[in-house]
């Protein structure tokens, strides 16, 4: 009976040991995920599409421009008669004294 | 020059008498401008000078009246500017001798024109300008002697002035004060 139990024991504890059983599917996922990784560079071989994009500017033409400076808008003139009042004084007395000479002229009083 | 001027202020010969610039007298002159405006200073030039032809014309005793008018054409870049300043100054200038000191003030209607690529804006500003100088008889001509005639010139006269013309800064547009200075050669009729 002895010898029994010791069968039994010694079996038990030797079909429930799950360190061992765990140990081995580790490795193997391990393994499918680096085949996965290489089937994925392959597909950067066709990266050579860019190289085609080089050649764009090429054909491109530079079209240089004249460039005209203008006084006028740098000033913001829009051109037309302004009266400044500073000038309006003299250009109203030049008048009376020319129509004052006319009349002199006439000889009205 | 110098002769000219030597001569003005040597006066009639002894027994001569002196030559006679009373009537009308046309002035050729040659003007200097320092303009205002910043604008034109960036583009064009701080200033330019410009030929000027004038008309003096006395009025009553020493009071004249100076109509004047000058153009100049700039160009830069592709742009051009032309300016044609108008002035009609009353003018005091009493006579001494042979020299004619003589003050100013008036109106002055100043025209532009600028045209840049396809684009033109014209103008013109109503402002005032005070101006003094001195007319100096160079006495090169003479008045003739009886019992010979009078001919068409009485005077050849060097004149000089400085001058203001006044527009008020601010506002939109040319800003077209300015400084000017002529030298002209008048001859009296």
């Amino acid at each position: 009976v002895l010898l029994c139990v010791t069968f039994a024991l010694a079996a038990t504890s030797a079909g429930t040991d799950p360190t061992g059983d765990t140990g081995v599917p580790a490795s193997d996922t391990g393994s499918t995920l680096t085949g996965t990784v290489s089937t994925g560079d392959t597909g950067g071989t066709t990266e050579t599409v860019g190289t085609t994009d080089t050649g764009v500017p090429e054909e491109e033409e530079v079209v240089e421009e004249e460039v005209v400076v203008s006084a006028a808008a740098l000033a913001g003139e829009v051109g037309g008669v302004r009266c400044d009042s500073v000038g309006v004084a003299p250009f109203a007395g030049w008048l009376v004294l020319l129509l004052a000479a006319v009349r002199r002229a006439r000889g009205v009083s | 020059m110098i002769a000219l001027l030597s001569s003005a202020f040597a006066g009639p010969l002894p027994g001569e008498a002196p030559s006679d610039p009373s009537g009308v007298r046309v002035v050729l002159r040659g003007l200097v401008e320092s303009w205002d405006d910043p604008a034109l200073s960036a583009v064009y030039s701080s200033g330019t000078w410009l030929g000027g032809l004038g008309v003096v014309v006395p009025v009553w005793g020493p009071v004249l009246v100076d109509v004047e008018a000058s153009f100049r054409r700039l160009e830069s870049g592709g742009s051009t500017f032309e300016i044609a300043p108008l002035s009609a100054l009353v003018e005091f200038g009493p006579r001494k001798g042979t020299v004619e000191p003589y003050a100013g003030l008036g109106p002055t209607w100043t025209a532009f024109t600028e045209s840049a690529g396809d684009s033109s804006v014209q103008g013109a500003r109503l402002a005032a300008e005070l101006r003094g100088g001195l007319r100096v008889d160079t006495g090169l001509v003479r008045p003739p002697m009886p019992p010979a005639g009078d001919g068409p010139v009485r005077a050849l006269e060097i004149e000089l002035y400085l001058a203001r013309r006044v527009s008020l800064p601010g506002g939109e547009g040319f800003a077209l004060g300015a400084w000017r200075g002529s030298l002209g050669v008048a001859v009296a009729f």
